[in-house]
């Protein structure tokens, strides 16, 4: 009987490594044959207010980090303005003070969900928040060269497999990482993965580098879970509205008649 | 520009052949230099210039380019990596393409049989059968443009006379804009006269509106896009491009405007609860033959209609009409009905022409760094600003 088990055992361990690796069987697929991830898809982690383990704190809750070590590899010079930033947060975060584009990869793990629309050439990202899109174009070109920074980069895929590989590059510098401060320059290049695990699962990974502000390359990575709700849908949360409602609601323009 | 473009390519090729025969055939190859494109690529480019006898270079740009979806993606790649110097060789090589291409075929009379032909022309189909609209579009005349508009502070105090941004915008010059727009209906089609039937009540409020614009007596009286408001259905700005991609189940269209992307369901969903108020309301469609049909509800009143109507109720409801006509124009047909503005439902007309240029849309960014309400307030979103 024990030998009966331990066979079990080592062929459930040998076997493993392939029955990671096979493609994803039952994931639904678009007529070019390529994983179709249509759909709304959100997070459900803390990513969004610290990409790093961090306690519960007011409006803030707990979680584990994303980031495959632990620590974002900082270089030195670089940890003041992370700390700086962090202290000054509720006022001078980008995308949770004014509103602005999160940029990538924050704009995946906000805790709002987003649609892909996807056909053979294009794959389009529609965010919740503040009604963010970004395209991500699947035909081959590369880059564009001699353009300015967009808030959301210029994004680039291809597929590998199963696998959906972005590369994004010409991101502005002045988007945060989290609501903790955690900031790059405007020579941070990412690499995202998508990779259905399931017809209702996405493994999202992102390589940051960013030879300006890290000591290396860094990895995060996160399920993606489709919102599943009957006849569910991006719906409108355009907080610029709302910020210049608290902001100007009550002001007096310059210049007013009285 | 008539179906003239949708000729067969039997057509297109011998025209082709007559270009080649020609001086022509040296743009031809400047052409495939500037664009990387393949042969089959310039047939196309080759059959917008015929398409359009008035042979302007803008108009054979809309040929050029105009090619449904997947093409003109290409082709605009070639023309984004380096902006200014491919779209002038592309406009230069057109219009030695259009001149080769009238000489080589001999005389107008020859081009209008071709656009007899084009009356055959059936639309693609995407996978579940439907007309396939999918590319980019420039709106042209979807306007609520009022006969008897009041004079709104905005129109004197507008022209600043700065330049248009262009290099990087894929702006939406098409082709389409000299003849074949010029005889397409746009505007406010009911009623005919274009006098709004206003309730008196709103005319006056949306008067009172405009007295406070310049300068705005609070928040909710600087101009909707100033504020970067969402456009709604009609207060985007049209130099802008729009792309239009369908899934089975929904039809997407993007606005480059304000980064607005609307998807209107096709999958027999009810409209969201009443309790959602929405700046681009909910849309879902339906599709009567070929023609699309979408029924937006749940708008809430904070978009503009235009300068002069800068706002609407959110009783609002929507009816809009995407009709493929030939491969470079949607005929677009919208219907407003709100009974406490007007005492009559509203149509207006307009044009989704294929965009001359412009594979893809580029980002829009409004509330991003601008310093408009910082101006007007004495004081911005961050501290110290």
């Amino acid at each position: 009987m024990r030998s009966v088990l331990s066979f079990a055992f080592w062929t459930f361990l040998l076997a493993l490594p392939a029955w990671a690796q096979a493609p994803a069987r039952g994931i639904p697929r678009a007529a070019d044959g390529k994983p179709d991830l249509n759909g709304l898809w959100q997070v459900l982690n803390t990513a969004a207010w610290d990409l790093e383990d961090h306690n519960g704190s007011l409006r803030v809750p707990a979680g584990q980090g994303v980031v495959e070590g632990g620590v974002i590899p900082y270089q030195a010079s670089m940890l003041a303005r992370k700390r700086e930033n962090f202290q000054t947060r509720d006022i001078n975060d980008p995308a949770e003070a004014a509103c602005y584009m999160p940029g990538v990869p924050r704009a995946t793990y906000m805790p709002y969900p987003f649609e892909i629309i996807q056909n053979s050439k294009l794959i389009t990202m529609s965010y919740e928040f503040g009604h963010t899109r970004r395209s991500i174009f699947t035909d081959g070109t590369p880059h564009p060269t001699g353009f300015p920074d967009f808030w959301m980069g210029d994004s680039r895929g291809r597929w590998e497999g199963d696998t959906l590989v972005v590369d994004v590059t010409n991101l502005d510098d002045r988007t945060w990482l989290d609501h903790a401060g955690n900031h790059h320059s405007d020579a941070l290049h990412v690499v995202e993965r998508y990779t259905m695990t399931s017809p209702d699962h996405v493994l999202y990974e992102a390589t940051l580098e960013d030879s300006k502000v890290f000591t290396r390359p860094w990895k995060i990575s996160m399920p993606l879970y489709r919102r599943m709700e009957k006849n569910v849908r991006i719906l409108e949360y355009e907080c610029v509205q709302y910020i210049q409602e608290q902001k100007y609601g009550n002001a007096k323009p310059v210049g007013a008649k009285p | 520009m008539s179906g003239a473009n949708a000729s067969p390519t039997g057509r297109s090729n011998q025209l082709m052949t007559g270009a080649n025969a020609s001086p022509a055939g040296r743009s031809n190859q400047l052409m495939s230099g500037a664009n990387a494109s393949p042969a089959g690529r310039s047939n196309q480019l080759m059959t917008g210039a015929n398409a359009s006898p008035a042979g302007r270079s803008n108009q054979l740009m809309t040929g050029a380019n105009a090619s449904p979806a997947g093409r003109s993606n290409q082709l605009m790649t070639g023309a984004n990596a380096s902006p200014r110097r491919s779209n002038q060789l592309m406009r230069r090589t057109l219009l030695h393409i259009a001149v080769a291409c009238i000489l080589a075929t001999g005389s107008l009379p020859a081009l209008q049989a071709q656009n007899q032909n084009a009356a055959k022309w059936t639309a693609a189909r995407t996978p579940d059968g439907h007309p396939d609209m999918q590319g980019m579009w420039a709106r042209r005349g979807a306007a609520m443009a009022e006969s008897n508009a009041p004079k709104t502070p905005l129109s004197e105090f507008g022209a600043t006379g700065q330049p248009y941004p262009t290099v990087f915008n894929t702006g939406v010059s098409t082709p389409q804009a000299a003849t074949a727009l010029a005889n397409r209906p746009a505007g406010i089609i009911e009623p005919a006269d274009r006098v709004l039937p206003w309730r008196p009540e709103a005319d006056a409020a949306r008067r009172e509106f405009l007295s406070h614009m310049i300068p705005p007596a609070s928040l909710k009286y600087v101009e909707a896009s100033a504020r970067c408001v969402p456009p709604g259905l009609l207060g985007g700005d049209d130099r802008h491009p729009y792309q239009i991609i369908q899934r089975p189940g929904s039809f997407v269209l993007m606005y480059e405007y304000n980064h607005v992307t609307r998807v209107v369901y096709t999958d027999g969903r009810p409209h969201v609860g009443p309790n959602i108020r929405l700046y681009m309301g909910d849309s879902i469609g339906k599709w009567e033959g070929d023609t699309l049909v979408v029924d937006t509800t749940n708008f809430n009143d904070k978009t503009s209609f235009s300068q002069a109507i800068p706002f609407h109720s959110d009783a609002l409801h929507t009816v809009e009409r995407f009709t493929m006509v030939d491969p470079y124009i949607i005929d677009y047909q919208l219907t407003i009905e709100d009974p406490t503005m007007f005492t009559a439902p509203i149509r207006i007309a307009g044009t989704f022409a294929a965009a001359a240029k412009g594979a893809e849309l580029m980002e829009f960014a409004c509330a991003e760094g601008s310093q408009t309400l910082p101006n007007i307030f004495g004081f911005g979103l961050f501290p110290g600003q």
